[in-house]
């Protein structure tokens, strides 16, 4: 509405109005002229998926081989079991977050001294 | 997403649906040319985007349709040739233009280094109006011309003459409304 108000009022609008109403000559054999001068575009370069493949082939392959080995897969509990008594804490001493024990307990020491965890472990 | 159906049929599909662009059905072409390299698609592109891309390249070369023809052509064989440069987040149209007007550039540059635009003469032109819009329009630069054309004509939003143009947002504002201004201070002489 205001765009017709103001071509009607607006000399230089109405020139671009008329502009825009102009009517380009439909180039059926220009569309016919530009497509036989196209060249076959070289095969997409698509790199990524070589290393997606591989990542997933290998990882099949792994699972595959320790089923087919006899892997326990029962005493990868007794590892959360013994890990997961450790008390955990953030260590908020350097940037982000980190889980880490905050004491380490050597189980060969006989007087089970506790090792303090260096800064920044 | 009718577009993506087949690619025998692409062509009649952009017929029937000419009248109200399909946007996505466009993502999809564009993908599949950068996939497949398929001619075809490209030429649904080809020839939704022929009327405006010669109309604005008539209008930069000063009313030259020959001239304005050959430029389209070099610019969609780019298109097709860099496709797989486009990235498919922004328009494919502004990034078709923008290739259009580099060609432009670049043909002037090689071309015609030192001619500027001549004013046309009404009388030869068929329709009045337009043939006082090529005389005013001689009146402003290149960057000038490109901005209002993409503007007013194209109906391109800033940001797409932006990006059109490689210009600053804040330059294409303040060059569209100079552009107007001489217009209208050159129509005015004129009607004088």
């Amino acid at each position: 509405m205001k765009r017709n108000h103001t071509e009607e009022t607006d000399s230089l609008e109405r020139l671009f109005a008329a502009a825009r109403r102009e009517q380009v000559a439909h180039g059926e054999d220009f569309s016919q002229r530009v497509l036989s001068r196209l060249e076959p575009l070289p095969p997409s370069k698509n790199l990524y998926r070589i290393p997606t493949f591989a990542t997933a082939l290998a990882s099949v392959l792994l699972w595959g081989a320790l089923i087919l080995s006899g892997f326990d897969f029962n005493s990868l509990s007794d590892w959360v079991e013994r890990w997961g008594s450790i008390d955990w804490r953030a260590d908020e001493t350097t940037f982000g977050v980190r889980w880490l024990p905050t004491t380490w307990t050597s189980p060969d020491r006989a007087d089970h001294r506790s090792i303090i965890a260096p800064k920044g472990y | 997403m009718p577009w993506s159906i087949c690619s025998a049929c692409t062509r009649s599909i952009v017929k029937k649906t000419d009248s109200r662009y399909d946007t996505l059905g466009e993502w999809w072409l564009v993908r599949r040319i950068k996939r497949t390299g398929d001619p075809d698609a490209f030429g649904s592109l080809v020839e939704h985007y022929q009327a405006p891309l010669r109309r604005y390249l008539t209008h930069l070369t000063g009313g030259d349709r020959f001239r304005a023809d050959d430029l389209a052509q070099e610019s969609f064989i780019k298109a097709f040739n860099s496709i797989r440069q486009f990235s498919g987040l922004g328009s494919f149209r502004a990034w078709l233009f923008r290739i259009a007007y580099r060609t432009f550039l670049d043909s002037r540059r090689s071309l015609h280094p030192t001619v500027e635009i001549e004013k046309t003469d009404p009388e030869d032109r068929d329709t009045t109006e337009i043939a006082i819009l090529q005389s005013a329009l001689a009146c402003l630069d290149d960057t000038e011309r490109n901005v209002i054309l993409l503007s007013a004509v194209e109906q391109l939003s800033h940001s797409q003459i932006a990006h059109v143009s490689g210009l600053p947002l804040g330059t294409v504002k303040s060059a569209v409304a100079r552009a107007k201004t001489k217009l209208r201070l050159h129509l005015k002489n004129e009607e004088l």
